[in-house]
């Protein structure tokens, strides 16, 4: 057997031993905050759009309904939707098929966010979600997420070990924030943020 | 159409499809990122497996269609023989015609799991050894390898190493969490993983082993032929000494025609030359038959049991002390249908064999019978040799085989001549006590008076 086959089985020896042995390894489990909200938003109508056009906003929809969170769901919100809404939660996430599915561009989507925050002028709260993690995290995503956190009261994010980003932000927009362990625990900080 | 354009062609097209894969399958995209947004709505994580082996299926295909048409290439440019170097092109191609399509034409791919694909896929061609046109099992080997690997993109266990960062298994894999599924993708994912890893090996031993048989069989087959051309210039070989029997066979008719024509010149008594003439005329026609008996195998006549046995007499070297021959025929013996010239030479070929056999005892005995049997003549050619093992016995026939350092050609050269005649040859041999070879020759019907006039007495 010469070298090359040699080396090959090695490494698939190693990978049939280490990949089920990965996979046995409980997910990192860590919640916290530091930075409480003064006092919870004010629930009446909370419009619910995004920023990205990614699956995600229909995540947060969906933890919505699930405490019966009076929300209206509009992932293309323009400014024109503000009059009648008390607070906004804006879902970060950059999809490219999302976007392609409702024919924009990113610059499309970043000047309706843009606007639609410009637009806020009586100051309605602005929770940030962002639910992607390292997956999400590119150029285009890193471009909303300066956008929405500048603008934003609370951050609501995922725990990643490797996302400094997000510690960045909360530090630099004096953000308060919650971090979530897993994904279907995402209806307890929107219950303890909006009244 | 030549090969080799028909091969450039189909290599391209397969390149071609691979690259425009992904922008033409954006619709089904599309349903993917609404069965998402159905499944979040819903709580269905079920959806979210479906979803996921059919983008395992999109996903894979381009990557096999290039893989595919690199590979055509490869063999139709004999590009066959491994080295590190060979494959080293083939992965910075292949990773080539993946990305820069994907710049240009904004195409989502999954960029490090067809990497790790096509490498482990030429891993595995390595190990099938194979250097000859292979299409279907580097197909059914890619196959199973990409498909694999695009598993380990939608598996959240995976994420970890990088693997699935496109658009859309990173919105299954979010979603997944949400719904609470992740474990459920993560079995179904490696269970998939494991089974066509498993596979994929097995594929390429089993052909590795196929190959292997292959050669063993076209070495056989060569051998074969090289075995089967040397027994058949033996035979020839045969042929030729047997020609050789028959020019020293010519030369007693020839000695009695130059005796009797010397005998012409002296002589004036009419009734001598006449008797002369007629013996000169005999000469010349037993020449005449042993020369066609030998040119043409094929041409019989009817011949006396007699003939042939007197015939075989003459043929027989001079008996020596320790060897008796006897000869008995039956009477009333029907006369056969054959060649003479060449039946008369296997017998002698049989006689001879028994002659130079080993035996027990000092004298040998031969005794060489002729009776008559059912619609047939039997010719027996006993001795009381050593005789011969039964393990012996199935092999006797095989051209080149010998147990008493002969040539191994005659009892084959007596065999096929007695079966030329439509006859049959068998030996029984008891070791210790001796042989009976058995020739039997069928009675053919006379059918017509011009038959009846070729018998030879």
């Amino acid at each position: 057997m010469n070298k090359l086959k040699a080396f090959g089985f090695i490494l698939l020896g190693i990978a049939m031993i280490l990949i089920p042995y990965q996979l046995m390894q409980p997910d990192d489990s860590v919640i916290y905050t530091d930075r409480f909200l003064t006092a919870p938003f004010d629930d009446d109508q909370v419009l619910i759009t995004s920023a990205g056009q990614s699956t995600d906003t229909y995540i947060v929809q969906d933890a919505a309904n699930s405490i019966r969170l009076n929300n209206l769901f509009m992932p293309e919100a323009s400014s024109n939707d503000l009059s009648d809404v008390s607070a906004m939660i804006i879902v970060i996430g950059y999809s490219q098929m999302g976007l392609s599915l409702n024919d924009r561009t990113f610059s499309d989507e970043y000047d309706r966010v843009n606007s639609l925050l410009q637009s806020n002028q009586a100051s309605l709260p602005v929770v940030a979600v962002y639910l992607g993690g390292s997956l999400r995290r590119n150029k285009q995503t890193d471009q909303l997420l300066e956008l929405v956190a500048s603008k934003s009261d609370v951050l609501i994010s995922v725990t990643d070990t490797n996302d400094d980003y997000i510690q960045y932000l909360i530090g630099h927009y004096d953000l308060s924030y919650m971090i979530l362990d897993k994904l279907n625990n995402l209806s307890k900080p929107l219950a303890s943020i909006f009244r | 159409m030549k090969k080799s354009t028909l091969y450039t062609i189909s290599a391209a097209l397969l390149i071609i499809i691979g690259i425009y894969w992904p922008s033409g399958i954006a619709n089904s995209l599309f349903d993917i990122i609404v069965h998402i947004r159905f499944a979040i709505h819903t709580g269905d994580g079920g959806t979210l497996i479906t979803d996921a082996m059919w983008l395992c299926v999109l996903f894979s295909i381009p990557n096999i269609l290039i893989f595919m048409g690199l590979d055509l290439l490869r063999q139709h440019f004999k590009v066959l023989k491994s080295s590190w170097w060979r494959y080293m092109i083939f992965t910075f191609l292949f990773a080539a015609l993946k990305i820069i399509p994907a710049i240009i034409f904004h195409q989502s791919i999954e960029i490090l799991s067809a990497f790790l694909g096509v490498i482990f896929t030429l891993f595995l061609i390595h190990i099938t050894h194979y250097v000859k046109h292979a299409t279907l099992p580097h197909v059914i080997i890619a196959f199973q390898v990409f498909f694999l690997m695009e598993w380990l993109n939608v598996m959240p266990a995976f994420s970890r190493y990088h693997l699935g960062y496109s658009d859309i298994s990173v919105s299954l894999k979010i979603a997944s969490g949400y719904l609470d599924n992740v474990s459920t993708i993560n079995a179904i994912g490696l269970s998939f993983v494991a089974v066509l890893t498993v596979s994929s090996l097995m594929t390429a031993i089993i052909f590795r082993l196929y190959v292997q048989n292959l050669a063993i069989v076209e070495e056989n087959y060569a051998n074969a032929l090289a075995f089967e051309s040397i027994q058949t210039k033996m035979m020839n070989n045969r042929v030729y000494q047997e020609i050789n029997v028959l020019a020293h066979d010519l030369k007693t008719p020839l000695a009695t025609v130059r005796g009797l024509s010397s005998l012409l010149v002296l002589t004036k008594d009419l009734k001598k030359l006449e008797d002369y003439g007629n013996r000169i005329d005999q000469a010349v026609i037993k020449m005449s038959d042993m020369i066609s008996g030998f040119l043409y195998g094929s041409s019989r006549q009817w011949t006396e049991v007699e003939a042939l046995i007197n015939y075989v007499r003459s043929q027989i070297p001079l008996e020596t002390d320790h060897i008796v021959l006897s000869f008995e025929m039956k009477e009333d013996l029907p006369p056969i249908y054959i060649n003479k010239i060449r039946l008369a030479r296997a017998i002698v070929n049989v006689i001879s064999n028994a002659m130079i056999a080993p035996n027990t005892i000092e004298e040998k005995r031969i005794i060489i019978e002729a009776k008559a049997a059912a619609q047939s003549v039997l010719i027996t050619i006993e001795d009381n040799g050593m005789g011969i093992a039964p393990a012996d016995l199935d092999r006797i026939w095989t051209i080149g085989y010998s147990s008493n350092n002969t040539s191994g050609l005659g009892l084959p050269f007596a065999k096929q001549t007695v079966e030329e005649n439509e006859g049959s040859i068998t030996i029984d041999s008891k070791v210790g006590v001796g042989t009976i070879v058995t020739i039997t020759i069928p009675i053919q019907p006379k059918e017509t008076e011009h038959e009846k006039e070729n018998t030879n007495h």
